[in-house]
């Protein structure tokens, strides 16, 4: 790179002004490079962050100025019994989606390793429902999920009870399948690139060597794909955090809230009863809780000392 | 190898299983869209060509906002996408290339704002819009999606990756710094570029919550949202048009998949760090 002017000894005994021009002056390009971004970034990601934090120790009604209240809003959810059942009903979405998505996917990867032939084709469809909207496949899902819909007729076909699958009962394992059945090839993807950096002929040699499956997965395959089953686990709980659009869309919630998400129960609070510090505080809460998970899970999948 | 010949076949049977499972749901909602109405009588197969009708798109076209909602979409993803990209890709230049004094600090504040779900934020991203009134605008839902953390820290590592050699050797020719960027460094940036594009068009298109807390006058909404109301707005929902609805919706982003599917799966593994 090109010398800097500004480590010529005389540019000590400039006034403070002066200088700030000629920092002004060798970062101009760069600062304007890099403003909108970062404008961009503080406006609408870090500012929204700590103000949140602020939101949730008050009392704002949509209308009007907020109030300081302290720690009023958590002391309220604490005895919110449908925050309370909406944290629980979270927790049972993530102790769902999380082992079956981390454990499907890394399967259905070692599937696609071994074929050869039309890996990019199966690729592709597997990680379709990614690509269409959440709002889609919950219409869809609906429909096929209803007393009546295809998969009832199939139950019925083969001579089973048909189920209600958005009862009380139900619901919460139906919409976690719809999750599952959405991410799994997603989630796959990730592994497969894992997998993609073993060379065939280490695992050939492993063979000739004698090692069995056991050993194989212990030893070579596993160490390479540790970091990838955290990074899995992570984001899979991150995302079965965000059921909110299936949850809205399929059921509002209900019945009775039995289905009823964090994230759906911080957009009633939020937009229907129009307590934003309220759900502040809530959204709060579901960020702490998601950050120790991902923590635990970095710490149980980290790497070994 | 005889193990291996059947692993694979195994392999290939429970590939063409799942993928069948996939693909399964989105025929019988094309189905049902082809249909008038939908009853529990309605068998998978039509027993004709003439028992298909396209009466479910013509009234969703005609009759809804869809085709506004489909607009305001196509405005708000694609003006959003374009901004992100161009945010990004400068500002990843700037962080790649440690021209700052603060870029290292920056760069550690992108990879947490990356960790945090901004649903989180919804709440005090509303009230800050509604205090400046963006909300019920287009603008309020461009703006919050127009810099993307992934999309700067994608553009970083892709661009620390490229030797700086092109642009010193361009500098000494007598090539102003914006030159050696837009000559120089953008053209090899491009494949990045493109993965960022492809990712950011699909999750700008399906995003829900933003506009549905941001826009609640009906002519506004964007297609996500619009469809969701078609679920609830009619007491008996009509399933017919609702089918009709979430495939016409979606078919955008599978139109830009079927395309452009290598850098989108390419940008899943970047998204994990995985090269």
């Amino acid at each position: 790179m090109l010398e800097r002017v500004s480590s010529i000894p005389f540019a000590k005994s400039m006034s403070r002004t002066s200088k700030l021009m000629k920092g002004f002056r060798r970062y101009k390009l760069d600062l304007f490079l890099a403003l909108p971004g970062v404008l961009l970034l503080f406006t609408f990601y870090v500012a929204p962050v700590v103000a949140v934090f602020f939101a949730s120790f008050t009392r704002w009604p949509i209308i009007g100025d907020p109030r300081w209240v302290g720690l009023q809003n958590y002391r309220l959810l604490m005895t919110d019994e449908i925050f309370l059942k909406s944290l629980l009903n979270t927790l049972y979405y993530a102790a769902l989606i999380v082992p079956s998505l981390t454990i499907f996917s890394f399967i259905m990867a070692l599937i696609l390793r071994s074929i050869t032939k039309g890996r990019e084709f199966f690729k592709a469809i597997f990680v379709f429902p990614m690509v269409v909207t959440l709002v889609s496949t919950a219409t869809i899902w609906k429909g096929m999920f209803l007393p009546f819909g295809p998969i009832n007729a199939i139950l019925e076909f083969f001579g089973l009870q048909p189920i209600q699958f958005l009862s009380t009962e139900h619901v919460k394992n139906t919409l976690s399948f719809v999750l599952i059945w959405r991410d799994v090839g997603y989630f796959a993807i990730f592994y497969l690139a894992g997998l993609e950096q073993i060379p065939e002929e280490i695992i050939d040699a492993s063979r000739v060597d004698g090692a069995n499956a056991f050993q194989r997965f212990t030893k070579i395959i596993w160490p390479t794909m540790r970091p990838i089953v955290l990074l899995v686990s992570v984001l899979a709980t991150i995302g079965s955090f965000m059921i909110f659009t299936l949850v809205y869309v399929t059921t509002r919630g209900g019945p009775a809230y039995a289905s009823e998400a964090l994230l759906n129960y911080i957009y009633d609070v939020g937009w229907k009863e129009f307590r934003m510090g309220y759900a502040a505080a809530a959204a709060v809460i579901y960020f702490v809780i998601l950050f120790l998970l991902n923590s635990f899970q970095r710490l149980v999948f980290g790497r070994e000392k | 190898m005889a193990v291996r010949n059947k692993n694979r076949a195994v392999s290939y049977v429970l590939a063409i299983f799942w993928a069948i499972l996939i693909i399964l749901p989105f025929i019988w909602a094309l189905r049902i869209s082809l249909i008038p109405t939908y009853t529990a009588y309605v068998s998978f197969f039509p027993k004709s060509l003439s028992e298909l009708s396209l009466a479910n798109y013509k009234y969703l076209l005609l009759q809804t906002k869809f085709p506004k909602w489909l607009l305001n979409s196509t405005i708000v993803s694609g003006t959003a996408t374009f901004v992100n990209t161009i945010a990004c890709f400068m500002l990843g230049y700037v962080l790649a290339r440690k021209r700052l004094p603060a870029s290292e600090l920056l760069f550690t504040l992108v990879l947490a704002l990356m960790m945090v779900p901004y649903q989180v934020t919804i709440i005090s991203l509303y009230l800050g819009l509604s205090k400046v009134g963006l909300t019920n605008t287009l603008m309020g839902l461009i703006l919050p999606m127009s810099a993307h953390p992934f999309g700067v820290f994608l553009m970083r590592q892709y661009i620390s990756m490229i030797p700086t050699d092109y642009e010193e050797a361009a500098l000494i020719d007598g090539a102003s710094r914006t030159q050696a960027l837009f000559r120089i460094v953008l053209p090899q940036t491009l494949p990045a570029i493109g993965v960022l594009l492809i990712s950011m068009l699909i999750e700008t298109w399906n995003n829900f919550i933003l506009p549905l807390v941001i826009i609640t006058r009906t002519s506004l909404k964007t297609v996500t949202v619009g469809v969701a109301d078609l679920a609830f707005e009619i007491l008996n929902t009509n399933w017919g048009v609702l089918m009709a609805g979430s495939l016409l919706g979606a078919l955008p982003t599978i139109i830009i998949f079927l395309i452009f599917n290598r850098y989108f799966l390419k940008g899943l593994t970047l998204q994990g760090g995985i090269k």
